[in-house]
């Protein structure tokens, strides 16, 4: 579903964020991203979904190239970052609806999927105030609405978890499970590692910008907990 | 287009505050909101009718020269020199480096797409102030000649097309200035300087018009072409209202080729750009020395390097300080009073005008009226801090006097060096700007804890766009222009208009200042 092949990405000033990425996310896979703070995972991210041009390598989203057919690698893609810049004078409903009409979702399937989401994250009373009004928890769920709402096959999310209550974190990760079974692939970068061990069946850590390792989950981890692991990894 | 027309509607609706005024469930907010658009309106109202009648007035001395269409020429003129002046350093930060960038780009819409939905939205903005000052031309013209339906719908073809070349100007050089300012270290203070000296040499173009003939038939010739020499395409405006198809294809072209080139560009580099101008270079840098200071120092601090942090915040409010310095050094080398004797005028004018000129300018530089609004997100942070309002306030207030105070001074003393005033004349000169500049700084700080603007996407908007640097831009205007009309009138005596004003200043500056300390406050820990 998603593939970097050899992605490498310099920023101007010579300093070299990833260096020779290649991973493979199938499709039914909750494949966590972990790495120190600057350890070029952001950079990936965002290479990725199209806010970074790269020259280096290749991405690719469902067989298609990120760079030479990007709108049809979004189109199928939806994505939320760490701190998601929502537009606080919006309400939450005419923010979920703005992301529906950009991906063309119907009105009955958007009904349904905004009334099922809604319900599932506790925002229904919630939804016709103003975004500026949210608390960090209540924008990230808007957000995660928002990604579902047009069912994507690839969702890439920067630490998701960050701000939602233990509810929420619950509720997310049961919507996780369920949309890679029904074929979606999940791409994630977080630093909760016990989150990352218990929900994702591939992990993939990097360090300085290159893979150190990537793989199954319990190939990479072993009889090890991933904590052990990542750090003996990192202090390597 | 679809895809077009859902992001401008995103945009549109947070345009003053009217999706705010809808949805908000707070009453207090929704009054404020209702509070924040009456007050916009109100002041576009009264700034479209002052443009009114200047221009009335003007077109009514065009017409007696027998070219009423000079009032045309003039209004694109000052129209596309103000849009390049203000656009050029906002114009990079809308187009590449808005908060929002990564998730617009991660949507299934073309780059190119959002590309011209970022220069649309420039150039709307522009359009809103350049209808302005073109209706009011376009009426006035109207009011002194015979028009018909034909010279309406020419003019309101004319008034779109009018902002894109002037922001394709500005927006291609902001691009370049900040293209140029990422090769150095201090990437901010050269960007700063660049934008700085860019706007001062288009107003010394603008300034530099050919030297009026002493043919008083021959003036309207002579300043028509003058004008036109500043900006060509202001020819094909005045002849395509007038009816010139030729000129009106000419106006079109010019304007939609260089936007429509210039989009296509901004398509192409909207990530690289981007990435540019947000980076932080990835350069290793010292640490810097640990150094103690006092609460006050370091809140001080704190103020002048956010200032220095942010482009549009410094061109924008020290323009004022720094066209005031221009000007005091000009007249060390330019005969004004010989100029003014040629036109008939007494010198005496010229002092009766300078200190309310200098106020007015120092009224444009106000740095308190964005200083709540740009905490932003953080003021928190701020409001957390074991520090007085007072003395959070009393920083703010600092930095504006510091800009503004000292280059008053300096411009007075090389006014009085340049115009030798009597010695009233010389205490008018340096008292009463200084006196505005402080009430302006409180009622900048004032209006903004009103009014402030925490969830913005880009500097520009509070910079720029917020209602409290409107009001206090448009109301320095009035309120240095009321005494100076009642001078120039001769009202009453010039020092004594001039001491009623300075006290007056002075007078409300306590009284804000009171109200600072109790109401605003209380109002601050409410924010």
């Amino acid at each position: 579903m998603l593939s970097f092949e050899n992605f490498s990405k310099t920023y101007p000033g010579g300093k070299r964020a990833v260096d020779g990425l290649t991973l493979h996310v199938e499709a039914g896979d909750i494949y966590g991203f972990i790495g120190h703070n600057g350890a070029g995972k952001t950079t990936a991210i965002r290479a990725a979904v199209g806010a970074l041009a790269f020259e280096e390598g290749e991405i690719r989203i469902g067989g298609k190239s990120v760079r030479e057919d990007p709108v049809a690698c979004k189109a199928v893609t939806a994505y939320i970052p760490d701190n998601p810049e929502l537009y606080d004078y919006l309400t939450g409903m005419q923010y979920i609806n703005f992301i529906a009409d950009v991906f063309g979702v119907g009105e009955e399937e958007r009904r349904a999927r905004i009334a099922r989401y809604a319900g599932a994250f506790e925002m229904e009373e919630s939804l016709g105030g103003l975004i500026g009004s949210y608390s960090h928890g209540m924008k990230q769920k808007t957000a995660l609405i928002a990604a579902l709402v047009h069912a994507p096959k690839l969702l890439v999310l920067d630490e998701p978890f960050v701000g939602l209550d233990p509810k929420a974190s619950h509720t997310l990760k049961g919507v996780m499970r369920e949309l890679c079974g029904s074929g979606s692939a999940i791409f994630f970068s977080t630093h909760v590692l016990e989150v990352a061990e218990k929900l994702c069946n591939k992990i993939a850590i990097i360090k300085n910008g290159c893979l150190i390792t990537a793989g199954e989950t319990e190939t990479v981890k072993g009889d090890h907990s991933l904590e052990d692991v990542f750090m003996e990894l990192i202090d390597a | 287009m679809k895809k077009l027309l859902y992001l401008l509607r995103v945009d549109a609706l947070g345009v003053l505050g009217i999706n705010r005024l809808r949805h908000s469930a707070d009453r207090a907010a929704k009054r404020k909101a209702g509070g924040a658009l009456a007050l916009a309106a109100f002041a576009g109202i009264c700034v479209f009718g002052t443009a009114l009648l200047y221009f009335y007035m003007m077109t009514s001395m065009f017409a007696a020269l027998g070219m009423p269409e000079l009032i045309l020429g003039i209004a694109a003129v000052a129209g596309a020199v103000v849009t390049v002046i203000t656009s050029v350093v906002s114009a990079p930060n809308i187009l590449f480096s808005f908060r929002d960038f990564d998730q617009v780009l991660s949507l299934p819409i073309p780059v190119r797409t959002v590309a011209f939905s970022r220069l649309l939205k420039l150039a709307l903005r522009n359009l809103l102030f350049l209808s302005i000052v073109l209706i009011p031309a376009g009426i006035a013209y109207g009011a002194h000649t015979a028009v018909d339906g034909g010279f309406v719908l020419r003019f309101v073809l004319l008034v779109l097309l009018a902002p894109l070349l002037p922001i394709t100007v500005a927006a291609v050089l902001g691009t370049l200035i900040a293209r140029v300012s990422s090769a150095f270290r201090r990437t901010n203070g050269v960007r700063i300087v660049l934008s700085l000296l860019f706007v001062l040499a288009v107003m010394a173009l603008s300034f530099n018009m050919q030297p009026m003939i002493e043919n008083f038939e021959e003036i309207g010739v002579q300043l028509a072409e003058s004008l036109y020499g500043i900006y060509p395409p202001a020819r094909w405006f005045t002849e395509a209202a007038l009816g010139n198809g030729a000129s009106l294809a000419l106006f079109a072209l010019v304007n939609v080729l260089p936007f429509a080139a210039f989009a296509w560009l901004a398509a192409r580099f909207m990530r690289p750009l981007h990435a540019l101008l947000t980076a932080s270079g990835g350069k290793k840098r010292e640490a810097g020395a640990v150094r103690a200071a006092s609460m006050r120092h370091a809140l001080f601090l704190r103020e002048v390097r956010r200032y220095f942090a942010s482009t549009i915040y410094v061109t924008n409010t020290a323009i004022g300080p720094i066209l005031l310095l221009a000007a005091g050094i000009a007249l060390q080398f330019v005969d004004m009073e010989g100029m003014m004797a040629e036109m008939g005028l007494a010198a005496s004018a010229l002092m009766a005008m300078m200190p309310y000129l200098a106020a007015w300018m120092l009224g444009m530089s106000t740095t308190t009226a964005a200083s709540i609004s740009l905490e932003g997100k953080g003021i928190d942070q701020l409001k957390v801090l074991p520090v007085s309002a007072d003395a959070i306030f009393g920083a703010k207030l600092k930095l504006q006097f510091a800009i503004t105070l000292p280059a008053q001074a300096i411009a007075a003393t090389l006014f009085t060096i340049a115009l030798h005033p009597t010695l009233k004349e010389a205490v008018v000169l340096y008292v009463l700007p200084a006196a505005f500049a402080v009430f302006s700084g409180l009622a900048g700080l004032w209006l903004n804890l009103l009014h402030p603007k925490f969830d913005w996407k880009s500097e520009t908007e509070v910079v720029k766009q917020g209602l409290p640097m409107f009001v206090t831009v448009f109301g320095s205007m009035l309120l240095a222009g009321v005494p100076l009309v009642l001078t120039l009138i001769g009202a009453a005596d010039a020092t004594l208009i001039a001491a009623v004003a300075t006290v007056l200043s002075a007078a409300c500056s306590v009284l804000l200042w009171k109200q600072l300390s109790g109401k605003g406050a209380r109002r601050f820990a409410a924010l």
